[in-house]
């Protein structure tokens, strides 16, 4: 028995001892706070998945690195505008609305206590565009001049092969090589396949071929000026985009270096492990990153180096990582939390609402939720009649999405009827005229013209949802509410809903492995482009492989257009015609049910999701 | 005794590798593709080859095992996450690993005490309304998911404990979360409640079989009492079975609970492999494979090494 007791308790003790190992440290005391500024905490349901600002692409690390990072330009309490960050004002364009020079604020300093030169604008900028960064949005960078060339040049110098993938079109890759005739030759590998040229050497030349191709140059320490390819309307929109931080030169090259290897390989690298270690991560934003313990919580303490910390409403940030939504709404009640991002569940967002309870505000957000049709001419070796636009016009014409929103939804979304969310860009006016609205009757005549009558004749179309991950259930119980309607009201005798996991739903709209399919897109920047761009022929996310000469010649004379209403214009004609087309069926425009309490917090909610949280004040009671 | 922990010690490595391979393999034949995300515009194909190349995934599956393989052996290094960037897999089971195993402990001492009483009860009092209690207990706590058990301790506990006696700060369980010792006592409760109703249903029907036996019997003759027999010579006996259930129970609770790790908000090792899993998050799945089956080997040994010493007529060589 005495053996037992010693099991039992020694167990205990173990236990007891290795949890206090393992529990969160508990939070330093604020520092001196005369204002009673003190914490605002959140909860989401993830932390972040990169915070490295230059190269991630989720909304849960933006947030963050809006609080750690300023740009050169922020965004206003509110979203509506942008006012200057770290640049002293907002710029006017010259050079034929090509060059913007920006002033940098000399009191801007970075964590350290170093301080923000044009030159840590330069290096984070060109680390977004090196290939090796493997940046999401270094897309985005391509409206600098040369950012493009420079990007392809680089991916070819440090693997030749590569520029077959980065320029899939002959000719243009032709006229590429043309214009760096020396390319091939510095790309150049022997026998055993290793590189002519050290990893050094390839450096020196890219640093170059950087200074003399790309339109990001530093006159001096506080003046950074930037050239585009073309004018791009929304320029300055990206100069508030966190891919757009800059980063400290002086910090980050410590951590930088050459991947080498098997066959010398010139791939440059930055210790991925830096961007989130409170220890060495260096930032100019309000906050910097004091405490990160994984799947627990975050916390930001005001950057005692920032240059407007007078005018934040807060000193530190909490998020805490509370993956069951129940969980965190008890964790608001209790008094733990003082916002939840989002409530995702759509049966619980539904039980707030209609409870009216009072903390849940449902925000609208810039984003559309919508159906995608395959348009290749063939799938598995057999026609694809979604390849006839009346059919795809048929088949959009048959939701009805007031009863989605309704029915399904129901925590705030609204009908859409257009790609781009109407009324959320300024000066762009949506083409409702050429939407296709609910019309069951003129959808199954549209069906009959095209050769199914009644249904006839169209094979089982096979309809993607993911079950997990972005929607989740919602997503199911739309695609039934769909599935339903096309049967009945079009006839087709069999609509196949395949619901697999997130990542398999995402590899299989990749390779086109559907018929249609849900899809959803929140815009990054207030342009319609943000969406318009996605089904360009040679776009890589144009799943759907919808491809219109039409509809590519109008984005391009846009992208050309120095007159903004002029390329808005062609915009609105490109929708028009997108509209018309129907490679995709708008469903509604997306919501988040927030919860917090309106009388303790302003938190200057947008539907572009631009927050300011470093200017949120808390009035406690 | 000796030989026998060096011979399983020494196949342990060999044991490891061959689990590692098998799961990658499955990990490889699974669909999806852990480098595509949702809402992000999806860079190029030479891209997502760059990234993948950063996780030494452009060449090929054997290629990639070797070079795990090996950053195991001469940097302890397991690789790094695709879906959390910049986090080492290391460190994930070694922020994530101390709390499942506290829970798991703590679960498992829950489960010996409540279970050994309960079979105890039983045995001393069969047929008895404590018998019947602590059957119907049992029952209950075999059938009740941690779900609903989960959510009914949370419940009581920390929700009607707010609601109807709010002053008393002290009864209030927290609300989840990992910063205390208090967040310990629901969850530990809620993971150990199954377990403790397999032990209790060994432990009875252990007794029960072992107090009519004849060394039971003797001792009774010799003067023992009823209580002094039990606790003396039978419990020894009846808690062979229940040793041997201890083994995979202890490395099921210390690998963290899905559920129990999600309702009660703990950043354990269990809410983390399973994400890893829907991610295909490939060197994080490995890793934590690697890390469960090292303290399923490992507590297995452990209670043959237990059997040796509470019954010395068990020879192990």
């Amino acid at each position: 028995m005495f053996r037992y007791l010693l099991v039992v308790g020694g167990m205990i003790l173990l236990a007891i001892g290795t949890a206090f190992v393992s529990f969160d440290r508990a939070l330093s005391k604020l520092p001196d706070d005369p204002q009673n500024r003190g914490t605002l905490t959140y909860a989401d349901t993830s932390g972040p998945t990169n915070l490295d600002p230059n190269k991630t692409s989720a909304s849960v690390d933006f947030r963050l690195l809006k609080c750690m990072y300023q740009t050169l330009l922020v965004y206003q309490f509110g979203g509506e505008g942008l006012e200057p960050g770290v640049a002293t004002a907002i710029p006017e364009p010259t050079n034929g609305g090509r060059t913007y020079t920006f002033n940098l604020r000399e009191e801007a300093r970075w964590s350290d206590g170093e301080p923000v030169i044009a030159q840590d604008f330069v290096y984070a900028w060109r680390r977004a565009l090196l290939p090796d960064t493997a940046s999401d949005y270094a897309g985005l960078l391509y409206k600098i001049e040369g950012g493009e060339d420079f990007h392809n040049w680089r991916a070819a110098l440090v693997n030749f092969e590569a520029l077959e993938e980065k320029i899939k079109d002959d000719d243009q890759r032709a006229a590429f090589l043309e214009r760096f005739p020396e390319l091939e030759a510095q790309a150049a590998v022997d026998a055993d396949g290793r590189a002519l040229l050290t990893p050094e050497q390839k450096w020196a030349l890219t640093e170059a071929m950087f200074d003399e191709l790309v339109g990001i140059k530093a006159l001096d320490d506080h003046t950074l000026q930037v050239t585009l390819e073309v004018p791009t309307a929304f320029f300055l929109e990206l100069c508030a985009f966190p891919t757009f931080s800059p980063i400290p030169e002086h910090v980050v090259e410590q951590y930088t270096q050459f991947v080498g290897g098997d066959k010398n390989d010139a791939t440059v690298r930055t210790d991925s492990t830096y961007w989130g270690d409170p220890d060495r991560v260096v930032m100019n934003g309000a906050y910097t990153l004091s405490f990160y313990k994984l799947k627990s919580r975050l916390v930001l303490d005001q950057n005692p180096h920032y240059w407007a910390k007078d005018t934040m409403g807060n000193l530190r940030i909490v998020l805490e990582i509370v993956e069951d939504e129940t969980l965190a709404i008890l964790l608001f009640k209790d008094g733990q939390v003082d916002w939840i991002v989002g409530i995702s569940q759509p049966e619980l967002k539904k039980k707030l609402l209609s409870s009216g309870y009072e903390h849940a505000h449902s925000v609208p957000n810039a984003g559309t939720y919508y159906y995608q049709y395959n348009c290749r001419a063939e799938m598995d070796g057999k026609p694809n009649p979604l390849a006839d636009r009346r059919v795809r016009q048929a088949l959009s014409m048959c939701i009805n999405r007031q009863e989605i929103v309704d029915n399904v939804m129901g925590s705030g979304e609204s009908v859409s009827l257009t790609f781009v969310p109407a009324d959320q860009i300024p000066g762009y006016d949506s083409p409702n005229d050429a939407a296709l609205g609910y019309d069951p009757v003129r959808a199954a005549e549209l069906l009959a013209e095209a050769g199914y009558p009644g249904g006839e004749g169209i094979p089982k179309i096979d309809l993607l949802v993911n079950a997990t991950g972005t929607g989740g259930g919602a997503n199911v119980d739309i695609a039934v509410v769909i599935k339903k309607v096309w049967e009945d009201e079009l006839g087709i005798r069999s609509v196949n809903i395949s619901q697999p996991i997130f990542q398999v739903y995402l590899e299989e709209s990749k390779k086109g492995n559907f018929m249609a399919r849900r899809a959803g897109w929140f815009g990054d920047y207030r342009d319609p482009t943000t969406w318009l761009d996605m089904l360009q022929s040679s776009d890589p996310n144009n799943d759907a492989k919808y491809s219109s000469p039409a509809y590519d010649a109008l984005l391009a004379a846009a992208a050309l257009e120095v007159d903004a209403q002029k390329r808005l214009d062609l915009l609105r004609d490109a929708e028009a015609l997108l509209l018309q087309e129907a490679p995709v069926s708008p469903i509604y425009t997306y919501a988040t049910l927030m919860i917090y309490d309106a009388q303790q917090i302003d938190l200057g909610t947008n539907a572009w999701n631009n927050l300011r949280l470093d200017l949120v004040r808390i009035e406690r009671d | 005794m000796l030989r026998l922990i060096l011979s399983r010690l020494l196949q342990l490595p060999v044991i490891l590798v061959i689990i590692l391979i098998v799961t990658y393999a499955m990990v490889w034949l699974m669909p999806g593709d852990p480098f595509l995300q949702d809402g992000a515009k999806r860079p190029d194909q030479a891209t997502i080859d760059a990234w993948k190349a950063e996780y030494n995934m452009d060449r090929g599956p054997v290629v990639f095992m070797g070079s795990y393989l090996t950053g195991i052996v001469t940097e302890f290094n397991f690789g790094e996450s695709i879906k959390m960037r910049g986090v080492k897999v290391s460190d994930i089971i070694k922020d994530g690993m101390p709390v499942s195993a506290a829970l798991g402990l703590a679960a498992l001492a829950v489960a010996l005490f409540l279970g050994t009483l309960a079979g105890v009860v039983g045995a001393l009092r069969p047929k008895s309304a404590w018998d019947t209690a602590s059957l119907v207990t049992t029952l209950i706590g075999i059938s009740l998911p941690n779900f609903v058990t989960g959510a009914i301790l949370l419940a009581i506990g920390a929700g009607l404990t707010r609601l109807f006696m709010p002053d008393a700060s002290f009864l209030h369980a927290p609300l989840g979360g990992w910063s205390g010792p208090a967040n310990m006592i629901l969850p530990a409760i809620c993971l150990g409640l199954a377990p403790s109703a397999y032990i209790a249903r060994l432990v009875r029907l252990g007794l029960a079989d072992i107090m009519s036996s004849d060394f039971v019997r003797t001792a009774r003759a010799k003067g023992l009492s009823r209580h002094q027999a039990l606790f003396k010579h039978a419990l020894k006996v009846a808690y062979l079975p229940v040793l041997s259930f201890l083994g995979p129970a202890a490395a099921a609770a210390m690998t963290g609970s899905f559920v129990v790790e999600k309702i009660f908000n703990i950043p354990g090792i269990g809410q983390e492999f399973v994400s890893a899993v829907e991610n295909k998050d490939q060197s994080v799945i490995l890793g934590v494979v690697l890390v469960f089956a090292t303290i399923l080997i490992v507590f297995n040994l452990i209670v043959d090494l237990a059997y040796a010493w509470i019954d010395p007529r068990i020879d192990l060589t």
